[in-house]
């Protein structure tokens, strides 16, 4: 192998050292320095046309243009030439003399001629570089990768693209309901009361329930009693098979059926600020003693 | 073995700097002017073809070319396409615009007149060129009805709709001229050179006041002239002499709109 090297290397040698090659050198550096400093030289030449202006009849100028004059490019071109002034399409503009399109993505501003990224906006994620749509604001649903207006909310309307809160239709009460005062259509139906155009707030429920009496003989019956506030609906059961139901607040009591052992009565109800209340009461069996 | 030594180390040193300057070169940005040198000097001289010798001569017969635009280095490859063949498509074609812009209009018609009969995909451009040339030579007729072959092709194309409506006002038919510049201004309502015909053409048939009108136009339209969008106009010239041509359609318009004002004032 060394001496392929060896050999190869002197051969280089041997042709750069030759008198045909120092010829060829000089002939392509001839070319070039000719070529480059020749370039700059030549004159500017005025023809004709450039200070051509006809005259009409009455001696005013005529200047013609020759835009069409430039021939096809090749063979089966039409040969129509785009006279316009070089302009680009909507959407793009001129860079170098090339069509850049204006239109960047979503995060994406033009400038100085190329899309330059400063932030997603609110309702996308940046992955991989680029903006994902991954919410869509209010009146406007995802469908497809794209938010599609699906319509505003009550109390909301339309500005421009985007659902605003419609602040000339203020929000009324109309007994438990929540109105829009413009067009009269419920907004919401609230838990517990609706005061000054809103929902306020239920207070937390309260619940009592009692027995009376709560030891029977065995047979017997009792009187179950329920007091409850701030509820929409309660049930109570008893776990000899009684069951009864309320709506709202108030007091409730109903007889039991026949104890004849100890029963227990529960008494579940759905709260106006959506909590459950529990409370349970027992009604117990009077023991009955035999004589020896 | 001494004198020997003595040879390899003058090769050496001619050799070497020559190599260091043409790498200098080559890598000053300059790749693309030595592959032009060698493709014209070197490539052509060997391998010589009528369609090589057209592409170098486009290279620089095109007012887009900026650095490039040389019209003797054009016409000696056109010519060199002459020799190798002459019945290449759009030879003439290019000649006749060579001798046209020379101002040898009858060698320029006869080149014409030879591209439009041997080319048999005659392009509507070489009905244009020639409508130029007899423009020039004061045939208006006979231009006039070139342009007319050119506008069929190409109905909307501002430069030749204006050249029509020169060789139409060279001809008398000012009313021609007003509606062919009217149709004009349609699509290009800004286009400097229509407006200055328009204008002429309301001259002429003695509407002064839209003349005026038409010509105060043109003069912000001169105005706002650029190099490039003259060099499209004339894609023939030397593009450095872009303002030269600038200047001569400003002072027109210049020189029409006090005219006009004159003759508005008496």
């Amino acid at each position: 192998m060394a001496a392929i090297r060896e050999h190869e290397s002197a051969r280089g040698r041997t042709i750069a050292r030759s008198p045909v090659f120092t010829v060829f050198a000089l002939a392509v550096l001839a070319i070039l320095i000719a070529g480059v400093f020749t370039q700059g030289d030549r004159e500017r030449i005025s023809y004709l046309e450039a200070q051509f202006a006809d005259t009409s009849t009455s001696g005013l100028a005529i200047v013609p243009a020759s835009c069409p004059s430039d021939p096809p490019h090749f063979t089966g071109d039409t040969g129509l030439p785009n006279c316009s002034t070089p302009s680009c399409p909507s959407g793009f503009t001129l860079v170098g003399g090339i069509c850049v399109s204006t239109q960047c993505p979503v995060g994406f501003t033009f400038t100085n001629g190329s899309c330059v990224f400063n932030g997603c906006p609110s309702g996308y994620n940046y992955e991989d570089g680029e903006c994902v749509l991954v919410s869509c604001p209010l009146g406007y649903a995802l469908q497809g990768g794209a938010c599609v207006f699906v319509g505003c909310p009550n109390g909301y309307k339309l500005v421009g693209v985007q659902c605003v809160l419609d602040i000339e239709c203020p929000l009324v009460c109309s007994g438990k309901n929540l109105v829009n005062s413009c067009n009269g259509q419920t907004v919401q139906i609230c838990a517990y009361q609706c005061s000054s155009g809103a929902c306020v707030a239920a207070p937390v429920p309260e619940a009592t329930l009692t027995a009376q009496p709560s030891l029977v003989r065995s047979g017997n019956r009792s009187v179950i009693k329920w007091v409850v506030q701030y509820v929409s609906t309660c049930t109570v059961v008893g776990s000899n098979g009684d069951s009864w139901a309320s709506e709202g607040d108030g007091t409730f009591d109903e007889e039991s059926g026949p104890i004849l052992s100890e029963t227990t009565y529960t008494l579940t109800c759905d709260a106006l600020n959506g909590s459950d209340i529990t409370r349970g009461v027992k009604v117990g069996i009077i023991p009955t003693f035999e004589e020896q | 073995m001494r004198t020997k030594s003595l040879k390899n180390t003058r090769h050496t040193r001619v050799v070497l700097p020559i190599l260091a300057i043409a790498v200098f070169l080559f890598a000053s940005g300059m790749m693309a002017e030595a592959r032009r040198l060698i493709e014209e000097n070197i490539v052509f001289r060997f391998a010589p073809s009528a369609e090589r010798a057209m592409t170098y001569g486009n290279r620089y017969f095109s007012a887009r070319a900026k650095n490039a635009y040389d019209i003797e280095r054009a016409e000696y490859f056109y010519n060199q396409a002459l020799v190798l063949d002459p019945q290449t498509p759009y030879l003439q074609h290019q000649l006749a615009r060579i001798h046209f812009l020379k101002g040898d209009f009858n060698q320029a018609l006869a080149r014409i007149d030879l591209e439009i009969s041997d080319n048999p995909s005659v392009s509507p451009s070489s009905f244009y060129v020639r409508g130029l040339i007899e423009g020039y030579m004061g045939l208006y007729d006979a231009a006039a009805s070139d342009y007319e072959k050119y506008l069929v092709q190409d109905p909307k194309n501002w430069a030749a709709l204006n050249d029509y409506a020169w060789v139409l006002l060279k001809a008398g038919r000012f009313e021609d001229a007003r509606q062919v510049t009217t149709r004009a201004l349609i699509d290009f309502p800004g286009n400097a050179w229509l407006l200055n015909s328009q204008a002429i053409a309301l001259f002429e048939l003695g509407r002064y006041q839209e003349a005026f009108e038409s010509a105060e136009k043109a003069v912000p339209a001169v105005e706002a002239l650029t190099e490039e969008e003259w060099l499209v106009a004339y894609p023939g010239n030397d593009p450095r002499i872009a303002a030269e041509g600038i200047a001569t359609l400003r002072n027109s318009i210049i020189h029409n709109k006090e005219k006009i004002a004159l003759r508005l004032s008496e």
